[in-house]
């Protein structure tokens, strides 16, 4: 996953890491194996289940590259998710644009919208964003249910899920969860691009004092509303593929709620992982199956467990649960690299 | 790059084992069916997803009441036989773990038909077709004519809001009517009841406000209605937000003619919390399990002991529970006409269901086969007086 | 004009709600900088202890003070389990720990109270007053009473007093305050209680308009955050300044701007939100200094 870095180790101290990186691209190949052959032999019921999965998947790595990576919070990618997926909906359903291009559609309009929503969170602090984000949140329902002519308003809008082109013999529910599958994994290339490229470095000079990333000349307003705009983006692809799935998009898909399924995941996960993404998407995706029969708020229960007990005893979410297992790294690694965040403006 | 090729072999092996593991445990759960999907000569399973939990959980109380009297069913000879296996999952009404509960209740729970509850069964129409199952919506939705699979529990809203504003307009002294509905189906579809049922004279319908579900506080809409000279009011917002109107209401002095959406009504947690409140309408079809006018009728009692005895963490009084179970008293009445069911044998049943008595409709309301495949089509208007709800002329019926 | 002081008075009424609810949200920010998302909820539980006592013969006014007295104390024990321990965190970490308390208190409300609508009875009665032709009932004066009460008592104690004056030392300047001898941590803590305390009163005056039930405080906690923005994050005054205003500004504009009558008027509040922001980022009154980079 790391290839840059491999060919500048040469001492001694480094061997131990080049076998926890090797192990770590044997589990990566795995992974990918098993993703790669899982629709063949699981049902349908659990293809559809893990394209939720990759779906939301992506709306979380979006908001990991955004909190994680630039400490800024979105509570409203739910809106921006949701916005993606009504314009594919709308392009497919009412000018019968070809689903492809409808969801790319989806995510340019979410770049637009988060270069927009990124414009005044230069001016303002992490708080008051949130309470921005939170605004676009709650709106977003009650607007989209407002105009009727073009959303179908509280009815919604369907779509079906497309079958595989060039006829490829392949389920539409496959098909789906391929075409999922690899966008997650562009866009997982993409996050570690971004992360170890240049802006990533901006960043990480702006997330330990903005004060002192300006002072040396990093682009601050530039790096903030960019990354903005790529996580949204990246959260409407996400919601263009999700609506394919899903069918019907409905204003009641994209409420605060399933922000909140977001930033849940992306901490339980790990907010500075591509990987643990996924596992807290799959998080949100199957602890309402797999609690209820514990009662009816045992979700929501567990998801407020889930994350106070990553905040207080595993910082770094269940993406830093492998390497504190093994005791690798650990060690060495700056204790500040596996929490949540460093308090900025000091 | 040479270590990494080193490794690989064995992280392909991994992979393959992983891959044999899966396929292995796949396997087992594989389904195989002779049968329709669900039905077995002993058994028949039933798919409900409802919100069970996030703001519109008092719906959840629904699924509580079918489950009472499935139970009962189960306990006094199954239907034909068969006994019913109710499997239920929470939606939260949400459309997308809607989605997802339908594939699982369907595909791996094997149920052979669903119920479900409100707007997000929008999301599921085009699937439950493609898998040829009966979804029964334990409120109403549109469109049966396209959705061929999908029938309606509730009547149309539409039918409501006309009857009652047809009433007014013959028993209002120069009726001027208002709305004030939430911002989904609601407004919709009152406004177009109202349109209907005023005919000639839409001119008096004079003003529409939506309010979205989150407006807590509805007395600046109701202040400016009052304004505008509205004396006919109907309210199709959410339970919680009707107390507050009304107690502002009563409060205020303003004493229009007042029709109340029948789902958003009830004596338990609503009007037991506004008191004597003047001119209160509504076009209802149940009997209200708390009006104390059912006190000794046969029916609403056997249904309390019921519930009592099988969902017994349900209050009996609460017009949700007793909504469900009803429901499940004209789906179990359907199921029991076919002797071998399939999803054509059960809607057929359903369509053609000759007129039906269920104790816990209104007094000379029958469940029948109707327009748009609704099996409720009849109406009684009542007024709500002195805690119970007294019934004003007979009862309508609308023809499709 | 008449329908106008008519809607005045709705959103003033209302209004007195938000404003406690943005008044407990300042306090607590002063103390520990964030917006606490579990103010609403905490406000619930409160609503609904309340209604355990009345429904078991307690009379209203004598649950009230009660239920501040616990509202208080409640807070106070939220503040040391759950704020205290992450007293060098980052602000995200504080606020996603907020979350997760919404989310818990929510599903534990839900789960032993039940969603199904409780009976709350009007402790004002159901008098009404007819000034010149506007109607002013009982419940909105006593609500707005009673709540102006609790607003002009934290004023005075965190004016006057000289606990008030810890708290705030502590909370604007710990290093200091620590080297004075004050106890920084309990000043903290006691800044959450009073916030809880003061969130129960709005939750109490607020139960029987808008319906007690698991969610009762949810869309209110939205429109306080809006009030706490537009006066200024941190100031009291402010807080309560911004609700009534916010209160007053969706009424006049449900009547006034026919765009806005309907579901629309859910944009007001996020309207004043993006306004205050763009214009004056430390609100009505807020310091500009306070602004940190």
């Amino acid at each position: 996953m790391n290839a840059a870095r491999l060919p500048v180790r040469g001492n001694a101290r480094t061997s131990s890491r080049d076998a926890a990186w090797l192990a770590g691209r044997g589990i990566f190949a795995i992974c990918i194996c098993l993703a790669v052959v899982a629709p063949f032999v699981v049902s349908g019921y659990t293809v559809f289940q893990f394209t939720r999965i990759l779906c939301i998947g992506i709306a979380v790595l979006s908001i990991n590259l955004l909190l994680g990576y630039s400490g800024q919070v979105s509570i409203g990618h739910s809106a921006i998710f949701g916005l993606g997926a009504y314009t594919t909906a709308i392009l497919v359903h009412r000018a019968s644009v070809p689903y492809g291009l409808a969801i790319l559609a989806g995510g340019a309009l979410a770049f637009a919208a988060g270069f927009l929503l990124g414009l005044p969170a230069l001016r303002i602090r992490g708080l008051y964003l949130g309470l921005l984000t939170l605004g676009i949140a709650v709106l977003f329902p009650t607007i989209v249910a407002h105009f009727r002519g073009l959303t179908g308003g509280p009815f919604g809008i369907s779509i079906r899920t497309p079958s595989a082109p060039f006829g490829i013999d392949l389920g539409a529910g496959k098909w789906l969860y391929f075409l999922s599958l690899a966008t997650l994994l562009v866009f997982v290339g993409g996050f570690h691009g971004i992360v170890r490229g240049r802006i990533g470095r901006a960043l990480g000079a702006l997330r330990k004092s903005e004060a002192m990333a300006a002072a040396l000349g990093v682009g601050l307003a530039r790096t903030k509303t960019l990354i903005f705009a790529i996580s949204a983006g990246m959260a409407g692809i996400g919601g263009g593929l999700y609506q394919l799935l899903i069918g019907t998009a409905t204003p009641a898909t994209y409420t605060l709620t399933l922000s909140l399924a977001f930033l849940v995941a992306s901490v339980v996960g790990g907010l500075r992982s591509s990987w643990g993404a996924i596992a807290g998407a799959a998080f949100v995706v199957y602890v309402p199956d797999k609690t209820a029969s514990l009662g009816s708020t045992a979700p929501q229960l567990v998801y407020a467990i889930a994350l106070a007990a990553v905040i207080y005893f595993l910082p770094g979410g269940v993406a830093a649960l492998p390497p504190r297992l093994l005791g690798m790294w650990r060690s060495k690694r700056p204790r500040h690299a596996l929490q949540l965040q460093q308090r900025g403006g000091e | 790059m040479t270590a990494s090729s080193f490794r690989r072999p064995r992280s392909l092996a991994l992979a393959l084992l992983a891959g044999v593991l899966v396929v292995a445990a796949s396997s087992a759960s594989a389904a195989t069916d002779a049968n329709p999907r669900g039905i077995s000569k002993n058994q028949i399973i039933i798919g409900g997803s409802f919100p069970f939990s996030g703001p519109l959980a008092a719906y959840g109380a629904l699924s509580e009441g079918a489950k009472a009297y499935f139970s009962w069913v189960n306990a006094n000879g199954g239907v034909n036989g068969r006994k019913i296996k109710y499997v239920t999952l929470d939606d939260g009404y949400d459309p997308s773990r809607l989605a997802s509960n339908a594939r699982s209740l369907i595909e791996q729970q094997s149920a052979f038909l669903l119920l479900d509850f409100g707007g997000p069964a929008n999301a599921i129409r085009d699937y439950m077709q493609q898998v040829n199952a009966i979804q029964m919506n334990m409120s109403g939705l549109h469109d049966e004519a396209r959705y061929t699979l999908t029938r309606s529990w509730w009547p149309d809203i539409r039918w409501e809001a006309g009857i009652g504003a047809a009433w007014a307009l013959k028993n209002v002294s120069s009726p001027k009517v208002g709305l004030i509905a939430l911002n989904n189906d609601l407004a919709i579809d009152f406004a177009a009841g109202i349109n209907r049922g005023l005919g000639s004279s839409k001119s008096l319908f004079v003003s529409t406000l939506t309010v979205s579900p989150a407006q807590v506080d509805v007395s600046s809409q109701l202040n400016r209605l009052r304004a505008e000279g509205v004396n006919t009011l109907f309210l199709g917002i959410g339970g919680a937000t009707v107390v507050g109107a009304l107690k502002y209401i009563r409060q205020t002095g303003w004493k229009p003619t007042i029709f109340v959406y029948s789902a958003s009504l009830a004596i338990r947690g609503i009007l037991d919390q506004v008191g004597d409140i003047e001119n209160l309408y509504s076009a209802m079809w149940l009997k209200d399990p708390a009006d104390p006018r059912w006190a000794k009728d046969a029916g609403v009692n056997a249904y309390k002991a019921r519930v009592a005895k099988y969902a017994s963490s349900a209050d009996p009084n609460n017009i949700f529970v007793e909504n469900g179970y009803a429901g499940a008293v004209a789906l179990v009445a359907v199921l029991k006409k076919v002797k071998n069911p399939t999803t054509a044998s059960v809607l057929k049943a359903w369509n053609t269901l000759m007129p039906t008595v269920n104790p816990l409709l209104m007094p000379n309301i029958k469940l029948s086969r109707g327009p748009q495949g609704r099996i409720v089509h009849q109406y009684q208007i009542v007024k709500f007086t002195n805690g119970s709800y007294k019934p004003v002329g007979n009862v309508v019926t609308i023809k499709g | 004009m008449t329908l106008f002081f008519q809607q005045l008075i709705s959103g003033l009424a209302i209004g007195f709600v938000y404003a406690g609810l943005a008044l407990a949200l300042s306090v607590v920010y002063e103390g520990a900088g964030i917006l606490n998302f579990a103010q609403g909820e905490m406000a619930t539980v409160s609503a609904y202890l309340a209604w355990v006592m009345t429904a078991r013969g307690v009379t209203f006014w004598l649950a009230f003070p009660i239920v501040i007295a616990i509202s208080l104390v409640f807070g106070l024990v939220v503040q040391r389990l759950f704020i205290r321990p992450l007293e060098r965190a980052s602000e995200q970490e504080l606020l996603m720990v907020t979350l997760a308390l919404y989310l818990g208190i929510n599903a534990i409300v839900g789960w032993s109270a039940g969603y199904l609508q409780k009976t709350v009875a009007n402790p004002f009665g159901f008098q009404v007053w007819i000034v010149q032709g506007t109607f002013i009932t009982s419940q909105q004066v006593g609500a707005a009473a009673v709540l102006l009460g609790v607003l002009l008592l934290v004023g005075v104690l965190f004016q006057r007093t000289s606990i008030g004056l810890r708290i705030r030392a502590a909370a604007q300047n710990p290093e200091s305050s620590r080297l004075l001898g004050i106890s920084v941590g309990w000043m903290l803590a006691l800044g959450w209680g009073i916030a809880a305390a003061v969130g129960a009163a709005a939750g109490m005056m607020a139960a029987p308009t808008i319906g007690l039930q698991p969610d009762m405080m949810g869309p209110v906690l939205l429109l306080s955050f809006a009030a706490a923005a537009l006066g200024g994050f941190g100031s009291r005054i402010g807080a309560v300044v911004g609700g009534l205003v916010i209160g007053v500004a969706s009424s006049l504009s449900a009547q006034y701007i026919d765009l806005l009558a309907g579901d629309l008027n859910q944009i007001v509040p996020f309207a004043v939100i993006l306004v205050v922001l763009l214009f004056r980022p430390q609100g009505l009154f807020g310091r500009a200094s306070a602004l940190r980079v």
